[in-house]
């Protein structure tokens, strides 16, 4: 073990650790105002991340952060089509069923995505910009501070909009109960189609963020599913908990990167599903989740 | 008068061919209902030893897959139609089978895959604990958790599984006969299927199957009604995992050679699209997706020689599309899938010509 390194490991993981809580917000919002877990939010990082590479590379060309700007929007597009498309046909029917559609999104978005793109790993034109930092030892690079700023920073704000905006109260109002949600004359529909929405381009953000050193590829898709252990671990409706959790797991994976992949190769990709294993076997509702579970 | 004689045929037709209303649990448990179900049901049974003096090799090893997907969407069958519990992880399941059989294969392979069936099932039950306090949702993330952590093991435990380069297999033999194609498997394959499918249908429609018709329909009301909820969704469990160990241990036998890859999610997923497929519940339903799904690659690979080699990359993209367009198409359009769809076209026979 070299403690020296213990503060960069800190640092990639915290990086690392933004970009999940990223996106498992936009995951609990999806959940707590439709009670549907997306087994397809692999897929809407792939998508997101091959979305900006559109725009990245010809005909458009556009520099990173731009082609990010210009392709959330489109990102908020498709996850509002997959709403209308798949999951609001199916309102109203048991879980199980929900949940099996989000699995058939899964193949097919796989499918889509490889006939349009093409199966091989793309790369990024250009890198992020910014200058690596260095203080002592520790060396700042560009893409963790992207990481951190733009992870911690979405998320701070997006908590800001929940909490004070006109659409943000009215999107908590239909979490809260629909039904009244829909008799104070609040477009429900509307606000669920948003929330998948949101959901998307939070998902292409933090997709394209994190694929952003090996380019984008289908292993962005792993990368999406570590969504589960960071929800199961905060609470799967606590938006605080996506927060911390996400910070969390991600240093946690890099400690694990840094300290025991030595000695045991693929460890990292394990451990946070055997997490996930022993919060539901001990505290099913997560760190910070309500108690709600039915126990029968 | 004709609509005496409409009743008097409508009668008659349905007594023959499908009898809808069942007095006792006697004619319910039955394997079929009515005299002409029960001829088709023998003639079935001969054709199906009969199959390979019929059919040419190739299509004679679709038929075996075709089998051993059957036992395996069988198994989820169980679990998810009839308990009403969720599995991410079937394909863990076969792998554990079908590692279990690679080390006790050639003459032993029959003991093999019986233990496979064994140990999946017991492994079954201890995957299932988390369902006791946690359903849905919950328990589908708690599957697809065993599902990487099996892959995890599958990869790294080299002493056992043979890491990523997998495990290869001798030839099965089985009483001294030996089995080194699919023609000759096809007996060892139909040695565990028939049972199997005899005991899934007397288990759907006997007490245990009420007992997890009940769970899912309601959990609560059925503990309230004197369920031993922990014991149905254990057993539930157990004999699916059981299921799926089987046909992981056939698969083996059938590959001949096993890697880490034939038992990743996507394989989870594809036994999940059969059972959706299929239709909820019935071990007809299990055969009908089983056959679906495991067609579509064939199906695909000769459209993709129709069009010309150019097509062949995007093949594995093209199957993926078609099993998620096709889950969703069912859950959407038709959720009691190709049973669902058989049943209205018989429901539509029996009362033409006059349907009202």
């Amino acid at each position: 073990m070299d403690l020296s390194l213990l503060p960069q490991f800190l640092i990639t993981g915290l990086s690392t650790g933004a970009l999940y809580a990223l996106i498992t917000l936009g995951f609990v919002l999806v959940y707590r105002a439709t009670s549907v877990v997306n087994f397809a939010i692999g897929e809407f990082l792939l998508v997101g991340a091959y979305l900006v590479y559109t725009f990245n590379v010809a005909p458009f060309n556009l520099p990173l952060p731009l082609a990010m700007l210009v392709a959330l929007p489109v990102a908020f597009l498709f996850g509002w089509l997959i709403e209308r498309g798949f999951v609001r046909p199916l309102l109203g029917r048991n879980v199980v069923a929900v949940i099996m559609a989000t699995i058939g999104l899964v193949a097919t978005l796989d499918g889509v995505a490889q006939l349009v793109w093409g199966a091989d790993q793309k790369a990024y034109n250009g890198e992020l910009p910014g200058q690596p930092i260095v203080l002592g030892s520790l060396v700042l690079t560009a893409r963790s501070m992207w990481g951190i700023v733009v992870g911690i920073g979405v998320a701070l704000l997006l908590i800001a909009l929940l909490r004070y905006s006109r659409y943000g109260v009215m999107i908590r109002a239909v979490s809260e109960s629909e039904t009244a949600a829909l008799a104070l004359g609040i477009n429900a529909p509307r606000m669920v189609g948003i929330v998948w929405g949101l959901s998307a381009a939070l998902a292409a953000l933090g997709g394209v963020l994190l694929a952003s050193a090996s380019g984008p590829g289908f292993h962005v898709i792993a990368l999406g599913l570590m969504v589960f252990p960071v929800a199961i671990l905060g609470g799967m409706d606590s938006v605080p908990g996506a927060v911390i959790a996400g910070l969390a797991l991600g240093v946690v994976q890099a400690l694990s990167t840094g300290y025991l992949e030595g000695s045991l190769p693929g460890i990292t990709e394990a451990i946070p599903f055997v997490i996930v294993l022993l919060v539901l076997l001990l505290r099913p509702y997560g760190l910070f989740g309500q108690s709600r579970i039915e126990r029968v | 008068m004709l609509f005496r004689l409409s009743q008097t045929l409508t009668d008659r037709y349905s007594r023959t061919f499908a009898r809808t209303v069942r007095a006792t649990y006697r004619q319910d448990e039955a394997y079929a209902s009515t005299p002409l179900g029960r001829l088709w049901l023998w003639t079935a049974l001969v054709l199906l030893v009969m199959l390979p003096l019929l059919l040419p090799p190739y299509p004679m090893y679709v038929v075996v897959l075709i089998a051993i997907a059957s036992i395996g969407a069988l198994g989820l069958h169980l679990l998810v139609g009839g308990a009403g519990q969720i599995s991410l992880g079937h394909a863990a399941f076969l792998g554990i089978g079908a590692y279990t059989a690679s080390h006790l294969a050639g003459p032993l392979a029959a003991v093999g895959i019986l233990l496979g069936g064994v140990l999946a099932g017991l492994i079954g039950i201890v995957l299932g604990l988390p369902s006791l306090r946690i359903k849905g949702t919950y328990l589908a993330i708690a599957t697809l958790a065993l599902q990487f952590l099996a892959d995890y093991v599958f990869k790294r435990w080299e002493a056992v599984t043979g890491g990523i380069r997998g495990r290869t297999l001798p030839p099965a033999e089985f009483l001294g006969i030996s089995m080194p194609n699919a023609d000759a498997l096809w007996y060892l394959v139909l040695l565990f299927a028939i049972p199997l499918f005899f005991y899934a249908k007397r288990l759907l429609s006997s007490r245990a199957g009420r007992l997890w018709y009940a769970v899912r329909d309601n959990d609560l009301s059925a503990r309230l009604s004197g369920v031993d909820l922990t014991r149905a969704k254990l057993t539930a469990f157990a004999i699916s995992a059981f299921y799926a160990g089987i046909a992981g241990g056939l698969l083996a036998n059938l590959y001949k050679s096993i890697t880490p890859d034939n038992f990743v999610l996507t394989f989870s997923i594809q036994y999940l699209a059969m059972v959706i497929v299929g239709g909820a519940g019935t071990v007809l339903g299990a055969v009908l997706g089983a056959t679906f799904i495991v067609l579509i690659p064939e199906v695909l690979n000769a459209i993709v020689g129709a069009f010309g080699p150019q097509f062949a990359p995007s093949f594995a993209a093209w199957r993926n599309v078609v099993f998620g367009a096709l889950i969703l198409l069912f859950l959407i359009l038709e959720p009691l899938g190709l049973v669902g769809l058989w049943g209205r076209i018989r429901d539509y026979f029996r009362t033409w010509p006059l349907p009202y």
